[in-house]
């Protein structure tokens, strides 16, 4: 596996690579979004000094991609954690809690009064942060206030927030390796990091709207939608919800044929919208795939699927099960939709979860409790 | 026997011998690898170090190795450490970066450093042998078994040739050995080259596979427009229309063919042509199907593929990884005559006007894309290395002088191939406006250390 870093600032271009053995763990894709996270790890055998182990901080947010032997792009996104075991103490940097664009929304009172009105501070933003890592919003939701003090609250909210912060762990965790684990998130997740705002009072479809709402963050290139949805829905939108919530709502929805709609961010960070695959598609063959019970995929000539490539949004029909009809109420076992699926490096095993995959059994544990 | 550790530059001459009279070794236990995939092994070295001022100065000197590892390995910076051992019975001199070292003296206490003679056991952990550096021969239509500089071009057909063949007798070893390829920009044009394509090809029938596939060439073409210009002197341009319909063309491939690509996967490399029409290219995604002989009904499509216009257009693009055909293939001479279709989208609905060259199919035996950046080019004169064997790839002026590292390669390194006939195959984009000129020519070299999973 070679994992290739990008330039933090300039998003296209290659940058130096960090001098150490980078050894992936594992990765994983999802139907919405494609690549989701990916696992990796830096050791030190004979240990590192300290200003080496902070090295990989300065990648946060860096784009990486991830080759797998063959030289094929199977995976890629952002530096989103970074966590330095030093040997005796833990930190950890992470984007979660970096927000340096922050709002309040309070009930304003005015001296004198008991109830008061919803009102927004303005956006405040740090420009010294939002030129590093892009913009990442947060609105706090905040008691009765005065404009002041609201304003001042979201002001200091920013100044303590405006930049990754370092959590440690400070409780003795005794002799370990000295390592730096990686946490990286594919591109789908940065959709998370605004609030999604629309003052038109228009109508337009649904792909109109998702290509739109994709192409609002300002990480993402171009979107494009492969099938018809042309159902329309109302383009305003008060900006409580941020975009992912929004886009998502509307790929629930669906498309015209009636089949939800799946997202891929490619690595270049162009979003492609399509519907699922049908599950009983007119050409049978060329659209599914068969799953053995060690999880090996196949195509429907039987060529085996590469497990680094962590196949998703097909539908597998599983080995033995291919002639098991579902009763007149229930549906049949096979195929499963592919939902989300990991790659484990070192064991190159594929481990693929289908659609609904939590358990009956546990639905049923959940209700009698 | 030869046996020692060397800590710095083979220039500063910093080497620990451990086969001589001052430091001699009792009984080695070369690690063994099980398998190419496998990692780390363990080597352990039973020494004695005779007299007692020799004692202070070689513990001083296994200070200096074991603290240089760790610099090496824990902030990668100074020379690697390596331990070279030559075995009695062999003619070559084996290396092994090592990774960390112990020693531990014996039974002389706590006084040990003072006693006449001490006895030790070093335990180094280390990666798999590597014999000598070695010259790989390479032949194309210019030269053959070259040594001092084949010249290499930027595509194949009548005129021009982007490979090299090794020879399967020419790669020796156990295991898979990473190629250092240096490769002189002869090109005497202002603009340096961007990227480079590398495809090694080990596994689907070199001598005859069929690399370059030319839209031209395809049945029943749109209108071919010639163009000295472009790959085989000619581009045509597909036409997909508005709305969710595609274009197809697709080419014959032969049950020989089909045999020669036996199941392998490939890398699409689609080559599209300059200027303002022709970029409609990238706003289209592309499909690869195969079909019977005769039929144009899909037994295997490949996911859509999408061109990565992020970084800017460039006019040669991998569009991702297909199996082709999508089984395995056992004997040659037992496939069919197959159709190998591209369907051509809108990305976006409104009809497109794609101006396409070839594609070129690089098998992923050995795959490389390597980019430049931070301003960087390969200018006319310089040289760029892709050194698997040290992990490095940079740039200098063609006498080893001025090197950068503005250079990253995607994929991992070439992996030359033991007792196999294999071919290396070259694309290069120009610096700037990426266009992959077909006048581009190369001076290559290729080295490789042969493997040895035990000694």
């Amino acid at each position: 596996m070679n994992l290739v870093f990008y330039n933090r600032y300039n998003l296209y271009s290659p940058t130096v690579q960090p001098p150490f053995d980078v050894r992936v763990n594992r990765y994983s894709w999802d139907v919405y979004g494609g690549p989701k996270e990916c696992e990796a790890i830096i050791e030190f055998p004979g240990g590192a000094n300290i200003s080496t182990l902070w090295t990989m901080v300065d990648y946060l947010r860096s784009p990486v991609e991830l080759y797998d032997e063959r030289g094929d792009l199977v995976w890629w996104g952002f530096l989103d954690k970074v966590t330095v075991n030093d040997g005796t103490r833990s930190f950890g940097i992470a984007m979660d809690n970096m927000f340096n664009r922050t709002k309040a929304t309070y009930e304003l009172l005015t001296a004198g009064s008991t109830t008061g009105l919803r009102a927004d501070t303005i956006w405040y933003e740090a420009t010294d942060s939002t030129a590093i890592y892009g913009d990442k919003e947060k609105v706090y939701s905040m008691t009765s206030y005065s404009i002041a003090a609201a304003e001042q609250d979201a002001q200091t909210r920013l100044e303590a927030a405006k930049y990754p912060v370092a959590i440690v762990e400070l409780s003795a965790i005794g002799e370990q390796n000295v390592t730096v684990e990686l946490l990286f998130s594919g591109w789908w997740k940065i959709l998370s990091w605004i609030y999604y705002t629309n003052a038109a009072t228009t109508y337009s479809s649904i792909a109109e709207q998702l290509i739109y709402m994709a192409e609002y963050s300002d990480f993402v290139v171009n979107a494009d939608m492969r099938d018809a949805a042309t159902t329309l829905a109302p383009d305003f939108r008060q900006g409580d919800l941020i975009l992912l919530d929004e886009i998502v709502k509307l790929m629930e929805a669906g498309t015209d044929a009636g089949r939800r709609i799946l997202a891929v961010v490619d690595a270049g960070r162009q979003v492609h919208f399509s519907a699922q695959p049908e599950k009983n598609p007119a050409n049978f063959a060329v659209y599914q795939y068969f799953l053995d019970s060690k999880n090996r995929l196949y195509n429907s000539t039987g060529g085996p699927i590469e497990p680094s490539e962590c196949k998703v949004g097909v539908w597998a029909h599983l080995r033995g099960y291919e002639l098991v009809n579902g009763l007149d109420n229930v549906t049949s076992p096979s195929p499963v939709f592919i939902e989300r699926a990991t790659y484990d490096v070192e064991t190159g095993e594929y481990q693929p979860e289908s659609y609904g995959y939590k358990s009956p059994f546990d639905e049923l544990a959940s209700i009698q409790r | 026997m030869i046996l020692y550790f060397e800590y710095g530059t083979p220039a500063t001459g910093m080497n620990l011998n451990l086969a001589g009279s001052e430091v001699n070794t009792e009984e080695i236990q070369p690690g063994a690898f099980a398998s190419p995939s496998q990692e780390l092994t363990q080597t352990t070295i039973n020494v004695t170090i005779q007299g007692r001022p020799n004692i202070y100065a070689t513990t001083t000197t296994i200070g200096a190795i074991i603290n240089q590892c760790q610099v090496t390995n824990g902030r990668a910076i100074g020379p690697r450490v390596y331990l070279y051992y030559q075995p009695a019975n062999q003619e070559t001199v084996y290396r092994a970066r090592v990774r960390a070292i112990a020693f531990a003296p014996e039974g002389s206490g706590a006084y040990w450093k003072i006693q006449r003679s001490v006895r030790g056991v070093f335990t180094v952990i280390h990666e798999i042998w590597e014999g000598e550096l070695t010259q790989v021969p390479l032949t194309n239509t210019y030269a053959t078994d070259d040594v001092a500089g084949i010249r290499v071009d930027n595509n194949y057909d009548a005129t021009h040739d982007n490979t090299v063949t090794i020879d399967s007798l020419d790669v020796i070893g156990d295991a898979p050995a990473p190629a250092k390829i240096e490769l002189t920009n002869t090109y005497n044009i202002a603009t340096g080259v961007g990227s480079l394509f590398i495809g090694l090809n080990a596994y689907s029938t070199p001598a005859t596979f069929q690399q370059v596939w030319e839209f031209e060439n395809c049945a029943g073409p749109p209108p071919t427009t010639v163009d000295a210009l472009y790959s085989n002197g000619a581009y045509v341009r597909l036409t997909p229309p508005g709305g969710a319909v595609g274009t197809s063309v697709y080419w014959n491939l032969t049950a020989n063919d089909v045999s020669y690509m036996g199941g392998n996967q490939f890398h699409v490399l689609l080559r599209m042509k300059d200027g303002a029409a022709g970029l409609d290219a990238f706003y289209c995604y592309y499909q690869v199907y195969l079909a019977n002989g005769g039929s144009a009904l899909p037994i295997w499509l490949s996911e859509p593929m999408y061109i990565d216009i992020s970084g800017g257009e460039y006019l040669v693009s991998d569009l991702g990884v297909i199996r082709l055909p999508p089984w395995r293939v056992d004997d040659a001479g037992l496939t069919q005559a197959m159709r190998l279709y591209v369907t051509v989208y809108s990305i976006d609905g409104v009809a497109k006007d794609a101006d396409l060259d070839c594609i070129h199919l690089y098998p992923v035996d050995g795959y490389r894309d390597i980019e430049t950046f931070a301003g960087l080019s390969v200018g006319f004169g310089s040289r760029l290395i892709d050194d698997g064997i040290d992990d490095e790839i940079y740039q200098d002026t063609g006498a080893g002088t001025g090197r950068s590292n503005t250079l990253v390669g995607m994929g991992g390194e070439i992996m030359l191939q033991p007792g196999r006939d294999q071919k290396l195959y070259f694309v290069a984009l120009n610096f700037g406006t990426p266009a992959a000129t077909l006048a581009r020519t190369w001076t290559l070299k290729v080295w490789y250390r042969p493997r040895r999973l035990a000694l």
